[in-house]
């Protein structure tokens, strides 16, 4: 599967601007306001989906119609289901009109889309802390030749989310979001930024072993991968490999393996971009493996190539 | 599918009961228990389907004493039954996963917190109902979630049929389970959609939907690997999408036409060999309206197969209500059945068609056809195919 557009909506100029630890870094506003055309389909939906649709419309306004649209959110619709409890127990009112249930819903970014596009085609959804991984198997094993679809994460940081985030003091990192989308096709083409190899995900944690076992699974030795992307600190000195960790890039969020995956088609086509590494400046990179280990309960392994 | 994808256990739990038993013989009978329930601060109180088994008793039957949200409880019974029913042997299979359609998740253990107050622990945000359910089975090597709304389970199907079609796995759990709570059934209510009658999918009359809910899980495999037979195959699922309205379906019913053909490409069938259709059905005027349209589109007015929506018995279970019907299509499948409408009346005036009223038991009976429809504009239908005997 080649990744031939991606669009990365992000906080990271907001992540590098904090220098505490356990704070959260949002997107201003401001940075995705969507085109006057679209003020119809747009002014009912929620801040996340808008986030979303943003950086879809990035991608979609230069390709032709895809055959799928797959979306991903971790934290769900943490803001619009509190609200939505909220006023059923305790406004005078009550629930009064259904705005804030269909927003809640998990694929509403999913259905916006669709019409937006005018896309008939398979559409889902998934949620939790793989959910982006989830739709990468779905189009992998698609299987019908000539396969083009667009394929994203989104998670938005809200006041109800930051509440949560602020009992998690285990966690020395800084919270961000982000709206990270992709057009990816089932064969090669001369667009494209990367191939996406391999995706593995396990139902437990992460750990050498598992890297070991999935390298040799795949043929590859230490030496083949370039660079490791982790969603945190994960000790690979035995196995010689470089490491990165995005989410102190992107700042933490479920579906920032999302952003991992933009991060990991730029360095691969930038050698000199601002995100490498300075030991790795300039060196041409071949491969790199995303290991999104940020959940204990389920964890998964990507592997992203280099398409020339 | 290119190759077989084989149905070999169901667990199922709703309004209607514990298993394949009690609600195979509650269609047959036609008992539908909806008991009333109270709308907060409306001063008035709609329908709705229970599981007539408590959080605390169900906790107890697994011997799960942490887990507080139902919809991962109801889910542990149905799955585990499931397994149970499908006689496999986890250590088996090399590759085995569960893929769960869920529209609350674990949301509904919060519903009282926030009502109380209370504060709301971080930590249960990093479990959710599908990983519950993997852990009360055994070793799962992957795991899925699907949120597409009353479509989730309906995707889940198909999506585990064509990872097994592809070698990704060799035996999946899929399904799904939604248990009710205020979050849904006072959204419901502000669409106002929730008829104060048991609902009458498909009559001229029909004025809502009764919410319900439930849990059911298929256990589908490669080959037949299976001590015993399996109930039948997957030929085809289909997923389209309407592209007309946040929560409400198009009238001409696109993508319900568009699931329906292309099932019935994949599976190489003709509209004459599908010999019942469980609808999405939920007595809407818009959806029974939409679904109807696409079914005389794609059969034809003079060819249309016996259908019927079982809602009319369990509710709208949303999420789990794919990977019920699913169970239920394959029981009409199995014994030949078609499970009547008896609270149709009157026609629609733009239709000549009406649903099954009385229990139908037909000499052919070779495919099935599933139809879901889900907010968002989801359409998920899925054929399945009796196993033809050799000759």
């Amino acid at each position: 599967m080649y990744i031939t557009d991606c669009y990365s909506l992000n906080s990271c100029k907001e992540v590098a601007a904090t220098l505490r630890t356990g704070c959260f870094a949002r997107i201003p506003d401001d940075k995705f306001e969507l085109p006057d055309t679209y003020y119809h389909q747009a002014r009912r939906l929620s801040r996340q989906a808008r986030m979303g649709i943003f950086a879809v419309l990035k991608i979609a306004e230069r390709s032709e119609q895809v055959q799928a649209i797959i979306t991903s959110v971790g934290w769900g619709h943490i803001k619009e289901s509190t609200m939505l409890l909220k006023s059923i127990y305790f406004s005078p009112h009550g629930l009064s009109n259904p705005t804030l249930f269909s927003q809640s819903t998990h694929n509403s970014l999913g259905g916006a889309i669709s019409i937006i596009l005018k896309n008939h085609g398979y559409n889902t959804n998934y949620i939790g802390p793989t959910s982006f991984e989830s739709g990468l198997v779905d189009i992998i094993y698609k299987g019908s030749a000539g396969f083009s679809a667009l394929l994203g994460g989104v998670d938005e940081l809200s006041d109800a989310t930051v509440m949560l985030l602020k009992q998690d003091t285990l966690s020395h990192c800084c919270f961000g979001e982000g709206a990270n989308f992709f057009l990816v096709r089932s064969e090669f083409t001369n667009e494209a930024m990367a191939k996406i190899g391999v995706v593995e995900i396990l139902n437990g944690n992460m750990s050498n072993c598992v890297i070991n076992s999935f390298l040799s699974k795949n043929g590859l030795a230490d030496g083949d991968i370039d660079l490791v992307l982790t969603a945190r600190e994960l000790s690979v000195d035995s196995m010689c490999l470089r490491t990165v960790n995005y989410n102190a890039i992107c700042g933490k969020y479920p579906t920032s393996v999302a952003f991992a995956l933009w991060l990991s088609v730029e360095m691969l086509n930038k050698p000199t971009g601002a995100f490498i590494p300075p030991a790795l400046n300039g060196h041409s990179l071949k491969r790199i493996l995303i290991c999104n280990n940020s959940n204990d309960n389920v964890s998964s392994l990507i592997l992203v190539e280099r398409c020339r | 599918m290119n190759n077989p994808v084989y149905v070999t256990g169901m667990g199922i739990v709703s309004n209607l009961g514990s298993g394949i038993e009690s609600h195979f013989r509650a269609l047959e009978t036609g008992v539908s228990n909806m008991t009333p329930r109270e709308l907060i601060g409306e001063g008035k109180s709609r329908p709705v389907g229970y599981f007539p088994m408590s959080d605390e008793e169900i906790r107890e039957n697994l011997g799960l004493r942490d887990i507080s949200s139902r919809t991962a409880l109801i889910g542990c019974l149905a799955a585990k039954q499931a397994v149970r029913d499908a006689e496999i042997d986890l250590d088996r299979h090399k590759r085995i996963g569960l893929i769960s359609g869920t529209t609350v998740d674990i949301m509904d253990s919060y519903e009282q917190k926030i009502k109380r107050g209370e504060r709301i622990d971080m930590n249960s945000f990093k479990t959710n109902s599908t990983k519950i359910i993997a852990d009360s089975i055994g070793q799962m090597s992957y795991l899925c979630t699907i949120s597409t709304a009353c479509t989730s389970s309906a995707n889940a199907i198909v999506l585990g049929a064509r990872l097994i079609d592809s070698g990704f796995l060799d035996c999946a759990i899929v399904g799904g389970c939604d248990a009710l709570c205020e979050f849904t059934f006072k959204g419901f209510s502000s669409l106002e959609l929730l008829d104060e009658y048991p609902c009458r999918p498909f009559d001229r009359d029909r004025n809502g939907l009764n919410l319900g809910e439930g849990a059911a899980y298929l256990v589908i495999e490669s080959g037949n690997t299976s001590h015993k037979q399996p109930y039948c195959i997957i030929s085809a699922g289909s997923n389209k999408n309407d592209a007309y309205h946040s929560t409400g379906v198009s009238p001409t019913g696109i993508a319900t036409q568009l699931s329906i053909n292309e099932c019935l490409a994949e599976a190489r069938l003709n509209p004459s060999d599908i010999h019942y259709v469980n609808m999405h059905g939920t007595g809407t005027k818009n959806n029974d309206f939409s679904e109807m349209n696409a079914l005389v589109h794609c059969f034809g007015d003079h060819q249309i197969p016996d259908f019927s929506s079982t809602k009319e018995y369990t509710g709208h279970t949303l999420g789990a209500s794919g990977a019920i019907e699913a169970v239920f299509s394959i029981i009409a499948l199995k014994e030949r059945l078609v499970f009547p409408n008896r609270r149709f009346a009157t026609l629609i005036n733009e239709f000549s068609i009406s649903p099954v009223r009385e229990l139908k038991r037909n000499p052919e009976m070779n495919c099935v056809l599933s139809n879901s429809l889900g907010f968002g504009g989801n359409n998920v239908a899925i054929i399945f195919e009796k196993i033809k005997q050799p000759q």
